[in-house]
């Protein structure tokens, strides 16, 4: 088999010169909302600024900034900012989304006095009461020529990826996922054992998901959908894993966080592998004792890690999430907690994480899997209660109505399977039809639900595929099927 | 990480570096060593690591420029570039190669976009590594995290990765012709069946009235009432039913209840800020109370208490002894609120604390402390002071095992403090083979003073090394307690000793001052001194005891005869000399009556040491 490489169509990531320049430009621009073009302290900011556009742009020539489902690039290389630059960056780039402004390309000939002369104007203006074509104007007016503004059209329906990029892609997510289900079992495995555990290798395999996470979700999101490799909880929690750090993505928090997020996400059931084994397989539904034997997998879990393990953020925070990853926002739930204090961050995001894999996928607590968007419409009952309304919010806006990897039946008599969420609009995601009433098809089609041209198509219902004898599996799986 | 390759030089497996450049390499990689370890050893802002970081990424980039990039191997002992070892591990102080080899990695490649802002960063993280600062314990891991421009690493995993086919799981399940369905056992196809129950009135409905997806959503394929006293017991409340077919479908409800509103991203933003604040140590104190306070089965008790011994031990390892202490703290406050509903275990709870102050858990923190000056002795003292007599023994043990002064103090500290009862316990380190375990509970009994202190002192007064015979009378000194003590290391073999011994005695308060000195003159040994100190002895007796002294010192005086010999004479002239020190009037007459006698030295001496009394009496004539 051809190696799996992450290769020269990777999304390449921003270097220090990329973040420097785009972090003076947002703080530049949040200096003149403040002050006017005199003022010392924009003068300084100015011309640091001014510093890093010019190395930037003798090294590249024109320099590029956009703004793509929220992500910022920088001449095509994703940038990623610490909590506090993302704060920054998302209150301007809101501000350019309400104007039109999809991103801004700036040209090389560009000189200092034109760049004050853009910044204030774009800093200044009433949002409410401009738009694209009128800052374009202004521009003229004011005789600035080396400034492109891109529409928001221009990025949001420019693909990152290509197909072909995006079949390699999978392959790595598939590696990557299968890995750390892997891991997840080994590490279960000698938790079991009460044997001391290594973390270096449950650290990398996070790492490589939120590698894997930063260029493309929907590959692993699919996989999750997979439903049948265990007994225990080793693809359950890898599948909380990659729903934990799409939430943690998409909140922003730093790779550091990040790789404490997934690790946490990655053991959070590992209590479990201290209850009978019989409790875990039982067949039938669970009884009154079998609950309150499994209740105790939150103790269990946090007491593993803290003996298991060796102490540091990764492990405390996992120690932590194992053991609030069943308190409900309102601190009820299990354990009983002696001092009512709000849950952990991580843990808020794993509760959704683990309640939405565990009732979709009918393995862990419910036996009988129940579908996405009827699991999502218990958790949205259960917002502010339950879990958090925020963090719920984002997550359905991540993994949509119909996460990947659903199949559906579609008003054409297609048979499709989802592809990617459509944040704009979560119940028309964008689905590969597999086939129709006559068999499959030679080449499944991509479409996008949410365009008009797609009006014809509606969804009828989810799928169950082990109903109709229908390998997920296969489908998620297979190249064929992309 | 997987190398990626726009990091590689486009055609490197061709492109043949020239020899001169190879050098150069192998230069680089040796200076690279040497700088990684200078930057570990230096603060950072110290010119050498500074300066030698430059020059060496000046270089470096350069090459890395010249051949559009760099790609390395890592073996076990030795880094090629290509097929040419370019470094070979010369020692184990210095191990490039094993260094990353160990990690797992296998490659490591620089491109063109390494720069000096790379190198600050790559030497940072491998200085973080090699000191292993906390939490840097996995160099793939601190690589991946300081996401350094213009690096990339592969490392075993990554490799294994490649080979590992994720389309082993297609294989293992049964494909067919029709690509998605599983093999049925009558060999049906059952494609068509999806399609069977889809006519309800409600899809059709449904699709008129909405224009968009249907309201069958989850029906059909999934029973919503299964599990419900699972869904119960997961926390969930009933949901109201499913929409009919007057209500808007479940994914429009979706749809809108799910849309982000703007004053989400405040709370996005307070989010992270609240996260920044995790703070580990106060998190797990937090957990390991609710997780002890919520056991009610004994062994789970049990388990719980290892769980915190354990993680106790890691906090002492780390030479967190805040945490550590605070640990212990909590375990002394869940004792009080055992005792009314299991009282037996608060017996547990007493063992583990005393475990926490044994020989083996104490031990622990040695290394640690030793790592870390910067822990100061307040913090070692106060963790000690966690625990009772019980532990005198091993922190008397540890004491010779502590390199920082600062430590061995605090330890001195408390060991004095909490031992005057126990004395017996910490006076074992005198008899301790070790000179300088010896010194310190030297310095221990000094502190807490009293006979039993002293009985175990003397035995210190033997010791062969002089370091702990000096530290008996500086300790003593310190105190102003044992003259007598101090008074017998007058007499020492080694004239350190013997100065140090005598400089102390005269810093001690007059009543310990004259004992010991009454002692000295008093010796046969006393002549065998040296005439300074002799003298000096002889004066300080005299000022010390006043009119008591005078007879003694007349007695030189009078001793003159016609064969006077040279000790003699050196007596009658120091004996002057400490009457001329002694300010009882006693003093001044038996000087008067020498200063009147047919003896003309005698007047002369008697003259001079009455003009040096009255000038310390009065300041002059």
């Amino acid at each position: 088999m051809e190696p799996v490489r992450l290769e020269k169509e990777r999304l390449e990531m921003a270097g220090r010169e990329e973040h420097e320049m785009i972090n003076l430009l947002f703080i530049l621009f949040k200096t003149a909302q403040y002050v006017d073009a005199n003022n010392s302290g924009y003068l300084t900011q100015s011309a640091k600024y001014c510093v890093a556009f010019r190395r930037m742009a003798d090294a590249q020539g024109k320099i590029s900034i956009k703004v793509i489902d929220g992500r910022i690039f920088v001449c095509d290389k994703l940038v990623r900012f610490d909590s506090d630059g993302m704060v920054r960056a998302k209150s301007i780039t809101d501000q350019w989304h309400q104007l039109g402004i999809g991103g801004i390309v700036f040209d090389d000939s560009l000189d200092n006095r034109q760049i004050d002369k853009f910044v204030h104007l774009l800093a200044t203006l009433k949002i409410n009461e401009s738009n694209r074509e009128q800052v374009v104007q202004r521009l003229i007016d004011l005789g600035i020529e080396g400034v492109t503004l891109l529409a928001v059209e221009d990025n949001s329906h420019k693909p990152i990826l290509t197909e072909e990029r995006r079949v390699l892609l999978r392959r790595t997510a598939r590696a990557n996922f299968f890995r750390a289900i892997s891991v997840v079992e080994d590490v279960m495995v000698r938790a079991a054992q009460d044997k001391e555990i290594d973390l270096g290798k449950a650290k990398r395999v996070v790492h490589s998901l939120i590698d894997q996470l930063t260029e493309d979700e929907t590959s692993l999101i699919e996989l999750t959908s997979i439903r049948d490799f265990d007994e225990y909880t080793y693809a359950h929690s890898t599948n909380v894993c990659v729903y934990a750090l799409t939430i943690g993505v998409r909140l922003g928090l730093d790779k550091n966080r990040l790789s404490q997020l997934g690790f946490s996400a990655l053991f959070h059931d590992i209590g479990k592998i201290k209850l009978p084994g019989d409790l875990i397989r039982k067949p039938d539904a669970y009884d009154e004792n079998d609950w309150l034997q499994m209740q105790r997998h939150p103790i269990l879990g946090a007491k593993t890690i803290l003996r298991n393990m060796r102490h540091d953020y990764h492990t405390a925070r996992a120690a932590v999430t194992a053991f609030e990853h069943h308190i409900n926002e309102d601190l009820t739930g299990y354990p009983v907690l002696r001092k009512k204090e709000s849950t952990n961050l991580f843990s808020k995001i794993i509760a959704i994480a683990d309640s939405f894999d565990a009732m979709s996928s009918g393995r862990v607590y419910i036996k009988k899997a129940i579908s996405p968007d009827e699991v999502l419409r218990k958790m949205m009952y259960q917002m502010t209660v339950k879990f958090d309304a925020f963090i719920l919010k984002l997550f359905v806006n991540i993994i949509g109505i119909y996460p990947a990897g659903t199949l559906l039946l579609l008003s054409t008599d297609e048979l499709a399977v989802v592809a990617a969420n459509n944040a704009g609009d979560l119940s028309r995601p964008q689905v590969r039809i597999l086939g129709n009433r006559s068999g499959p098809y030679a080449q499944p089609i991509n479409i996008n639900l949410s365009l008009g041209e797609n009006d014809n198509r509606k969804i009828i219902r989810i799928i169950d595929p082990a109903q109709y004898n229908i390998d997920i599996k296969n489908i998620i799986l297979s190249d064929k099927y992309i | 990480m997987i190398i990626q390759d726009y990091f590689m030089p486009d055609n490197q497996s061709s492109n043949i570096m020239p020899p001169e450049n190879l050098k150069e390499l192998s230069r680089l990689l040796t200076d690279l060593v040497k700088t990684i370890k200078i930057v570990s050893v230096y603060p950072e802002n110290n010119p050498l690591p500074v300066k030698l970081k430059e020059s060496f990424s000046e270089r470096f980039i350069n090459l890395i420029t010249e051949n559009s990039g760099l790609l390395l191997k890592i073996n076990r002992d030795e880094i090629r570039y290509q097929n040419e070892v370019v470094h070979k591990d010369k020692s184990e102080d210095e191990p490039l190669a094993q260094t990353f080899h160990n990690s797992g990695i296998t490659e490591i490649s620089f491109s063109r976009q390494f720069n000096f802002d790379s190198a600050n960063i790559f030497f940072k993280t491998m200085k973080a590594f090699v000191n292993r600062e906390a939490g840097a314990g996995d160099l793939v891991a601190l690589l991946w995290q300081s996401d350094i421009p213009g690096f990339d690493y592969c490392t075993v995993e990554d490799t294994i990765l490649r080979e590992f086919d994720g389309g082993m799981m297609v294989q293992e399940s049964s494909l067919n012709d029709s690509g998605f369905f599983k093999n049925s056992d009558s060999g049906s196809i059952v494609y068509s069946n999806i399609f069977i129950d889809d006519n309800s009135s409600a899809v059709t409905n449904d699709l008129k009235g909405t224009g968009k997806s249907s309201g069958l959503i989850g029906s059909g394929a999934f029973n919503p009432n299964v599990d419900a006293v699972a869904e119960k017991q997961m926390g969930f409340m009933p949901a109201p039913p499913r929409p009919g077919k007057s209500l808007p479908d479940t994914a429009l409800i979706l749809n809108d209840a799910f849309q982000m509103a703007d004053s989400d991203k405040d709370k996005a933003e307070a989010f992270l800020l609240d996260d920044a604040q995790f703070d580990m140590h106060r998190s797990t104190i937090n957990l390991l109370n609710e997780i002890i306070l919520s056991e009610d089965n004994p062994n789970e008790f049990n388990d719980t208490l290892v769980t915190i011994e354990k993680v106790q031990s890691e906090y002492l390892r780390e030479g967190q002894l805040n945490i550590a202490g605070e640990i212990l703290d909590n375990l002394v406050m869940v004792r009080g609120r055992l005792s009314k509903t299991h009282p037996q275990w608060q017996e547990k709870i007493t063992a583990a604390l005393t475990m926490a102050g044994s020989k083996e858990k104490l031990e622990n923190v040695v290394p640690a402390l030793n790592r870390r000056s910067d822990l100061t002795g307040e913090t070692i003292e106060s963790y000690l002071n966690h625990f009772g007599w019980e532990a005198l023994s091993a922190v008397t043990g540890i004491l010779g095992e502590l390199e920082h002064h600062h430590h061995r103090e605090a330890v001195c500290r408390y060991l004095s403090r909490s031992g005057q009862e126990h004395i017996d316990i910490i006076a074992r380190g005198v008899f301790d083979r070790r000179w300088f375990v010896v010194r310190n509970s030297v310095t221990i009994l000094a502190n807490i003073g009293g006979e039993k202190a002293m009985s175990y002192l003397t035995k210190a007064l033997g010791h062969d090394d002089a370091r702990v015979r000096l530290q008996v009378i500086r300790g003593l000194s310190e105190k102003n307690k044992g003259a007598d003590l101090i008074a017998r290391l007058v007499w020492d073999k080694d004239e350190v000793v013997r100065q140090a011994a005598m400089e102390a005695l005269y810093k001690m308060d007059k009543e310990e001052l004259l004992n010991a000195i009454t002692n000295i003159i008093n010796d046969e040994r006393f002549v065998s001194l040296g005439t300074a100190e002799q003298e000096n002895l002889l004066i300080s007796y005299s000022r010390l005891a006043g009119e008591q002294a005078v007879a003694y010192l007349t007695n030189f005086i009078s001793k003159w005869g016609v064969t006077r010999n040279q000790a003699e004479e050196f007596y009658q002239e120091a004996a002057f000399k400490a009457l001329g020190n002694n300010l009882s009037e006693k003093a001044e007459k038996v000087l008067l009556k020498f200063n009147h006698s047919w003896n003309k030295k005698l007047r002369r001496l008697a003259s001079s040491a009455l003009a040096y009394r009255r000038q310390l009496k009065y300041g002059g004539n």
